[in-house]
């Protein structure tokens, strides 16, 4: 595996975390937080890939201590973000709400289902969030992604390709158009720098991405 | 670089594998996804959820059918069912607004609860999204917790009384089921139970066929209830005539063929002097009258008193206009009085449940009570309700008991099962008869109500607050624990037409799966009431569809055969009129004698309005609704929002140059009980002593990201009341006086 691949997979990786970082904070996952589980492995990937995570671990530093306090600062901060919220929610997370004539389950929308559905996918049944949901767009791009290293590995070429053609067709088309004015909207809006640093994050690894290498 | 404190080392990294294992342990595998099998893979250029949707419109209570014209499962364009046999294949620009009202980025998602336990204005909630288990169990806990230990009418329920509410808060063993009525049209409920139906009221009139319309400040081409429009339109293209009395250039006083405006709340005056005019010069129908009615030797003798000329020096409309009205009226048949709701027999002053009764009086004079060209009574198909198709235990006895709301002190009224806005929050406030504990709003906001101010500092005192709604909506900003509603693209079932149901109409309702964590109302407050304890209220199979099989099985037709003919069931059987009516004479009763026994006046009276102008107070309130406009719940929309931003105050010319007024300008409107800033509106077509308000703006929910701020809210000038000053005003409609106010206007 040359270097280039290597910076690839660290990159699926490190969008594996912006999933879920875009994710409700549920107490598990806030767990792997307050004990610094998850913000070390997603440093280190962003180390990899060498972006620098001062502002992340900052904002990590400044979660209350007590986890049962972390866990309600962030959820209290993500719902007011992203679900609804005093003020109203400033920074739906859904493509659609930044194209269009604003309205959620627009055309984007539609497109991300396409998408999926041309990759081989459906959003699960207890799946109950709109297809345009920067979370879910994030982890389609990574597991397109990590399809085309397997392919690879099983010397599919062909399938790589295509996965990454998906892939980057996909970033380009679906994901990059509405992430700047979503990003702005939170670094406005947010009350805590958790998700601002996020929102930083996702601009520098979905605006810079890593040109993939498929030779093995 | 790592944060000193990070307990991550490269030793521990490089046990993750690189990064493969990174990814698992940032979060790998498939969360949102599922493969689709091979076999069963859809290709996106035919995707299963492309097709039509059938359904009725839920902006309003006109039910117009509509299709919705679906693209991988969403619904890219609406339009009017061509098979709805009333509203035939047409929408209203409400009716269109409802897709963006289903994709509103503010809607309501998943269940929350309230972190930050002040409230109030502006006071942030700090939400957090919690699970539907989590959301009833709180909800179901406190209830039971309250009612074991203060009593199940500590819980109140505010919210329309239709068949599942009813269920939920009879189950509870509430008596406080606390319904919009007495703001909207109790007036006319308890008028047409008393004299016609001994039930409620019926909103379908025959104007295609009348050849004359009466209106008294009624606007029904202005309500944007497209079917009145149209059927007006025509008559008016038939020859028909059209008279509006409204102190305001309504719409349908546009289109009228004469615009009296008169003074406002003292139609009854007019009213009452043409039945006079009608009755003394013989010109109504004798074979009617004589057939189907009781009292008219007691009607004429009480309206001998009520001359034009003594109308015309109260309601500023000479008598000459009057009587000649009254005899054009009596002349051209068919003729109706226009009704619905908020017009001037609707709850606007002290006076109008007697302009209500000079309504029908009026109808009944010239014949026209459910014949062609009048006013038509039920023709709703009978279809089995919740006690038909489940054989429940009875409901607790504390049901039947004194209400927060002081409804059972109104008998007439209360046996309509409704309730009054205007008292609640003086109840809750006084904790008279007793405390409250807790409130479930269900789609109602605090701004539906008179005072609103009053409102938030009475919940503000609760122990919990639930709200089931679409739109984080004033109220919901109150909420303990917030349970998302289904729009009315997300319920499935029927509808049955109940405005302008000339004959049996029934409407195929289908689902759009529920969009995030939505839930139905009636879903819901099941689950509450079998985690309450109250699981004999919630037999088997109730949750499901077995309410509207049953409603299908009693049409003699199933949804399959409504969706093969269009969406549409009708049963287009000719107009039988009626021949009995549901009083206990079965006549229609000139003298009302469930007024008499209940202590209201039998037969129409003059009294005066509440608010007489002052010179602190100097013009008139009146309120009325844009068509564009749903109540409170439509200002959200951004498209709406863009041709028509904010409310208006509109002013008479020369008041407005008297004031120092020019349109555009903000001005303060300004009431005993607060006041409002709006943009006014300057133009001829309103009287110089009266200022009128759209309805719907002044919203202070931030979680409302168009609406809030916008306008101002025109409940904040009509004052609230005691149970004392509501039972005190003797209206049996406890009517909520929306327009019976005087207000002062000046430059902000």
């Amino acid at each position: 595996m040359d270097r280039t691949t290597d910076e690839w997979r660290f990159w699926l990786a490190a969008l594996r975390g912006l999933a879920r970082g875009f994710t409700y904070p549920d107490a598990d996952w806030v767990a792997t937080l307050s004990d610094r589980w998850w913000p070390g492995a997603f440093a280190s990937v962003l180390k990899r890939l060498g972006i620098p995570s001062d502002g992340f671990w900052e904002a990590v530093e400044r979660l209350p201590t007590d986890q049962r306090a972390a866990r309600q600062s962030l959820q209290v901060e993500y719902t007011y973000l992203f679900i609804n919220a005093v003020p109203h929610v400033p920074a739906p997370p859904y493509a659609s709400a930044y194209t269009g004539e604003g309205f959620l389950m627009g055309e984007r929308a539609e497109a991300a289902l396409l998408a999926y559905r041309e990759a081989g996918l459906a959003l699960a049944e207890d799946y109950r969030d709109l297809p345009d949901h920067l979370a879910t767009e994030v982890e389609f791009l990574a597991w397109l992604g990590e399809q085309a290293i397997a392919a690879l590995e099983t010397g599919d070429e062909e399938q790589a390709r295509a996965r990454v053609a998906q892939q980057q067709g996909f970033l380009r088309g679906q994901v990059q158009p509405w992430l700047g004015a979503f990003c702005r909207r939170v670094e406005a809006a947010a009350r805590m720098p958790f998700y601002r640093e996020m929102a930083h994050l996702a601009e520098r690894l979905l605006f810079a991405a890593p040109a993939p290498a498929l030779s093995r | 670089m790592r944060s000193p404190n990070a307990p991550f080392s490269r030793r521990q990294f490089l046990k993750l594998g690189g990064a493969t294992g990174a990814a698992l342990a940032l979060g790998g595998g498939l969360t949102a996804f599922t493969p689709i099998p091979a076999a069963a893979a859809p290709t996106p250029a035919a995707p299963p959820e492309d097709g039509l949707l059938y359904g009725v419109c839920g902006i309003c209570s006109m039910g117009c059918a509509y299709v919705a014209h679906l693209s991988n499962g969403r619904i890219v364009r609406l339009s009017g069912n061509p098979n709805d046999q009333t509203a035939q294949g047409k929408l209203c620009v409400k009716g269109y607004s409802g897709l963006r009202l289903l994709y509103d980025p503010d809607r309501l998602k998943y269940p929350m609860k309230r972190t930050n336990p002040q409230k109030g204005l502006g006071v942030d909630p700090g939400w957090v999204k919690i699970t539907w288990d989590e959301a009833i169990g709180m909800v179901a806990s406190r209830f039971k917790q309250i009612a074991d230990n203060d009593g199940p009418q500590a819980i109140v329920f505010v919210g329309r009384p239709t068949s599942w509410p009813k269920h939920f808060t009879k189950s509870i063993g509430t008596p406080n089921h606390v319904a919009h009525n007495n703001t909207c049209y109790s007036t006319h409920e308890v008028v047409w139970r008393a004299m016609v139906t001994g039930t409620g009221k019926t909103w379908t009139v025959d104007y295609e066929h009348s050849k004359y319309v009466l209106a008294f400040g009624w606007d029904g081409m202005g309500k944007s209830k497209n079917h009145w429009g149209r059927a007006l339109n025509s008559a008016l293209a038939n020859g028909a005539k059209l008279v509006v009395f409204d102190p305001r250039l309504s719409i349908t006083a546009s289109k009228a063929h004469e615009w009296i405006p008169i003074k406002p709340g003292t139609d009854l005056a007019v009213l009452l002097a043409m039945i006079r005019t009608i009755v003394n010069e013989e010109l109504y129908d004798r074979d009617f009258v004589a057939r189907y009615t009781t009292g008219f030797d007691k009607l004429k003798e009480a309206v001998q008193q009520y001359t034009p000329e003594w109308a015309a020096g109260i309601s500023e409309v000479p008598a000459e206009t009057i009587a000649r009205i009254a005899r054009e009226f009596a002349r051209t048949r068919p003729a109706v009085v226009a009704h619905h709701k908020r017009d001037a027999g609707g709850p606007n002053y002290t006076n109008s449940w007697h302009t209500a009764q000079c309504y029908v009086i009026l109808d009944t004079l010239v014949g026209s009570l459910d014949r062609p060209g009048g006013h038509i009574l039920d023709r709703k198909p009978k279809l089995p309700d919740i006690a038909d198709v489940w054989k429940l235990p009875e409901y607790p006895k504390t049901v039947n008991g004194p209400r927060i709301d002081g409804l059972e002190k109104s008998p007439i009224l209360y046996k309509l099962g409704k309730g009054s806005f205007s008292t609640l929050a003086e109840g809750i406030l006084a904790k008279h008869p007793y405390p409250v504990k807790a409130a479930f709003f269900f789609n109602h906001n605090i701004l539906a109500f008179p005072n609103p101010p009053r409102l938030v500092e009475a919940l503000k005192t609760l122990e919990m607050v639930v709200v089931s709604d679409i739109m984080p909506a004033e109220v919901v900003q109150l909420a303990d624990v917030v349970l998302p509603d289904n729009t009315y693209f997300e319920s499935g079932g029927i509808g049955v037409r109940e405005y302008h149901a000339m004959y049996p109409q029934v409407a195929l309702r289908e689902a759009l799966p529920p969009l995030y964590e939505t839930k139905g109302f009636t879903t819901v407050t099941l689950e509450i009431l079998k985690k309450m304890g109250r699981a004999e209220y919630v037999p088997d199979g109730m949750s499901g569809g077995a309410l509207v099989d049953a409603q299908l099985k009693a049409l003699g037709t199933t949804a399959a055969e409504i969706k093969a003919k269009g969406g549409m069931w009708g049963d287009p059987t000719e107009l039988k009129p009626k021949t009995e009516f549901g009083t206990a004479s079965k006549k229609v009763e000139l003298y009302a004698t469930l007024f008499e026994q209940n202590g209201f006046d039998p037969l129409p009276r003059w009294t005066k309005p509440r608010a007489a102008t002052t010179s602190d107070y100097p013009y008139h309130l009146l309120i009325f609704r844009r068509p564009w406009e749903r109540m409170t719940q439509s200002q959200n929309d951004p498209v709406l929002a863009e041709f028509y931003p904010e409310n208006r105050a509109t002013i008479n010319t020369e008041t407005a140059r008297k004031l120092g007024v020019s349109g555009g300008e903000h001005v303060w409107v300004e009431s005993p009980v607060g006041k409002i800033k709006v943009r006014a509106e300057v133009t001829a077509g309103i009287r110089p002593d009266c200022v009128a308000v759209d309805h719907g703006f002044g919203h202070w929910s931030s979680g409302l990201s168009v609406a809030r701020g916008k306008g101002g809210n025109d409940g904040d000038l009509v004052p609230n009341m005691t149970i004392s000053e509501q039972l005190g005003a003797g209206c049996p409609g406890m009517a909520a006086f929306w327009e019976d106010v005087a207000v002062k206007v000046y430059r902000a």
